[in-house]
């Protein structure tokens, strides 16, 4: 008896020390890489809230932009393969809506190949530009270009109009909205008003809450704790702000300055370097559906990005910053889809490459393979499906098949 | 843990460094000036560099090209004109017998390169930047002719620079010496690096967070002869928010200035970039600001897209006087 509690005695006074020194080093690991924050970083986490994106800025350039009916008619727009040379390609086609609306194509595979990664389509009203390279000034001027691009659905502008003409439910639909029927209107109307309902659509995809939102909710209000993010997503959080100086581009309530930047990303094989904002700068001064087009419902004062547009040299190769927020199952990244997974993308700043053409902005970083994987980690908890009632995120052409 | 990637970083710029190596000696119209490959396009000047995109990524290379592959050509342009003429391209095979001491008179003494013509695009007009993209199926030795004519003259100004592509046997023989002078020379590099890098994250620790400060005051030009009285508004601004700013001209005796033409430019210094859009300044006397009547401008298509150290300079002519403005500011 005596000899077994001797035992068990030993065994304490070994394990008390090994414990407590155990404890000791793991909250000195914990005070060090993701202890409590600082003033300045609580407000710059503060400022990456979801809660602070501003309610949806109006689009004076596209009249029906809030009306819901025209929501309802760019709703079914939007999955309507009817829209494309082969009838087979719709917006949702690449724009998935499982896929936080882009897709998994290094380029985006329209009725064709095209150059570009697709872009989401998730908090894009709060975008001034749209596109890469910027080279469309809203959100139905930009809707209007895949129709007709020879990649992507291809359809025309006479296509999509007979469309619209020669379905009862559209044809309803559009006339109630824009008070005319598609077929008594130039048809270069009709093509703006289908952008414009599509816009209306688009406009209801905002970002949903993530797990990152609800620590930095959870920080306002004092009562932030670790569990709510792993120590590798609160390190990382703490490089994204700091040491590795994402911010800097990566800022605001959906990660993104809506800027363009030049990060030195190789051209694509094949492929000439991509010279982006260059050329997007160009295309939109040129387009008849910009904001000061005649097709713009806003006078030339709602012109002020397009009025006062930057064109310089540093324009050379810059691609507009992408949102962080919808990077789950959207790999592979960057402009041209070349890197396959965000540890590359991370590899990438990491080296910061001297640019093929123009000039990489940013500067090696000089960052760990371990400060890399906790970066990486913190870009996980940035991920949720948008905040979207169910039935906008379904093809409402599958909801009509149910229904018969 | 810092260990491997500094010490690959050090491995990359050697590496990087031997690949320029065979540019050292300069020959023809492509010349090797700081680290940087210039064409000389007669009198013409433009940054030259050849990438391998696919077999060797972002890797420069001034003219020699390690293997015969897909090509991509870049001409920066560092004289404006280039910017609006079409640039002629060619690339031949080198028949001269003369390797890489070929040279213009030598081109001119083949005759017609058609027949030896591997590669000729069309001329470009490409502002800024010329690139193209030729796939080599053979190595061997190569020329690449470079043509353009200035408007309102008849001189063609011409750079003719040999090269070869593939087959380096003997170019191994230097790099244990050069490896180890590019060592040396990459850790005393990544040092200065280093110390740049904490410098600017202590600049970022120090700036101001959430809302931006206010922004207002007076700055007074270099000559001392303007006076500049600005204010954001809204203010203090918001970043990312296209906005604008009042201004006040003053001269040196307090009268207001009108009537004056004021240039707007800008950027992050830290950062090495402008300004995102491109404000423009316009008289805004009699206009209801304020106290900013007499005197008044203001500045438009302002936006600040990320926080940190800015700089706006403010190029000021009224006529009689002139002067420039810099006002610095903590976003």
């Amino acid at each position: 008896m005596s000899g077994r509690f001797g035992k068990r005695r030993i065994a304490l006074a070994i394990a008390a020390p090994v414990l407590t020194a155990i404890l000791v080093l793991a909250w000195a690991g914990y005070t060090r890489g993701t202890g409590p924050w600082g003033e300045r970083e609580r407000a710059l986490i503060d400022a990456l809230w979801l809660g602070h994106l501003a309610a949806l800025p109006p689009d004076p350039t596209n009249a029906v932009a809030d009306d819901p009916r025209a929501a309802e008619l760019g709703h079914r727009l939007f999955f309507d393969p009817r829209l494309s040379a082969n009838g087979g390609v719709s917006c949702a086609t690449c724009h998935r809506p499982e896929r936080r609306f882009a897709d998994t194509f290094p380029q985006s595979v329209g009725i064709g190949p095209t150059h570009r990664n697709t872009p989401s389509l998730v908090g894009s009203a709060w975008s001034p530009w749209q596109y890469w390279d910027g080279r469309k000034d809203s959100q139905w001027s930009q809707a209007l270009a895949p129709l007709e691009h020879p990649g992507e659905q291809g359809a025309g502008r006479h296509a999509v109009a007979d469309v619209l003409g020669n379905d009862r439910w559209y044809r309803e639909r559009y006339a109630s909205l824009f008070g005319t029927a598609p077929g008594r209107e130039p048809v270069d109307r009709v093509f703006v008003n289908v952008g414009k309902a599509l816009a209306a659509y688009e406009r209801k995809l905002r970002p949903g809450p993530t797990r990152f939102d609800t620590y930095a909710q959870a920080l306002r209000k004092g009562v932030a704790f670790g569990a709510l993010l792993t120590a590798d997503e609160l390190a990382g959080l703490r490089l994204f702000i700091g040491k590795a100086r994402c911010i800097d581009c990566h800022n605001g309530p959906l990660f993104t300055n809506n800027a363009f930047h030049n990060t030195g990303q190789l051209s694509a094989p094949g492929e000439l370097p991509d010279r982006g904002r260059f050329d997007g700068v160009n295309e939109i001064r040129g387009d008849p559906f910009n904001c000061m087009g005649e097709f713009s419902d806003a006078g030339p004062e709602a012109c002020g990005e397009l009025r006062f547009v930057q064109d310089g040299p540093e324009t050379l190769g810059a691609m507009r910053t992408p949102s962080l927020r919808n990077l789950g199952g959207t790999a592979p990244y960057g402009h041209h889809g070349r890197i396959p997974d965000l540890s590359a993308v991370l590899a990438h700043y990491n080296e910061a490459p001297e640019a093929m053409i123009g000039h990489n902005e940013t500067k090696p970083l000089g960052l760990s393979r371990q400060e890399l994987r906790q970066l990486e980690a913190f870009l996980g908890s940035l991920d949720a499906p948008p905040a979207i009632e169910e039935q906008w995120l379904e093809d409402p052409f599958n909801v009509l098949k149910t229904e018969k | 843990m810092r260990g491997t990637p500094i010490s690959l970083l050090a491995l990359a710029s050697v590496l990087g460094g031997l690949l320029f190596v065979p540019a050292a000696w300069p020959h023809g119209g492509v010349v090797e000036e700081d680290d940087v490959c210039i064409i000389n396009i007669g009198v013409l000047k433009a940054h030259f560099k050849i990438y391998l995109p696919r077999d060797r990524g972002q890797v420069q290379f001034c003219e020699d090209l390690p293997l015969a592959g897909e090509s991509v050509f870049v001409m920066e342009y560092l004289h404006p004109a280039l910017n609006t003429v079409p640039v002629d391209f060619r690339v031949i095979r080198n028949t001269t017998g003369l390797g890489r001491f070929a040279e213009f008179r030598d081109i001119e003494g083949l005759g017609d390169l058609d027949p030896l013509t591997v590669f000729h695009p069309p001329p470009q007009r490409s502002p800024g930047v010329y690139t193209t993209l030729h796939r080599f199926e053979t190595p061997g030795d190569y020329i690449g002719i470079v043509r353009t004519t200035l408007p309102g003259s008849d001189t063609v100004h011409t750079a003719v620079f040999p090269f070869k592509v593939g087959g380096h046997r003997w170019s191994w023989l230097p790099l244990p010496v050069l490896a180890l002078l590019g060592l040396q020379w990459a850790w005393r590099r990544l040092g200065r690096h280093g110390k740049r890098r904490l410098a600017t994250v202590a600049l970022v620790v120090s700036m101001g967070a959430g809302a931006a400060p206010a922004q207002a005051g007076t700055a007074t030009g270099q000559a001392g002869r303007i006076e500049l009285e600005y204010a954001s508004d809204p203010n203090p601004p918001v970043i990312n928010r296209m906005h604008d700013w009042t201004l006040r001209l003053r001269d040196r005796d307090g009268q207001p200035l009108d009537e004056c033409d004021v240039a707007v430019s800008g950027g992050m210094p830290a950062h090495d970039h402008g300004l995102p859009t491109q404000p423009r300044v316009r008289p805004a006397a009699g206009e209801d600001s304020g106290d900013m009547t007499e005197g008044g401008y203001r500045l438009e298509g302002l936006r600040f897209h990320m926080p940190g150290a800015w700089v706006l300079q403010f190029d000021i002519d009224c006529g009689a006087v002139h002067d420039t403005v810099a006002v610095a500011l903590e976003l």
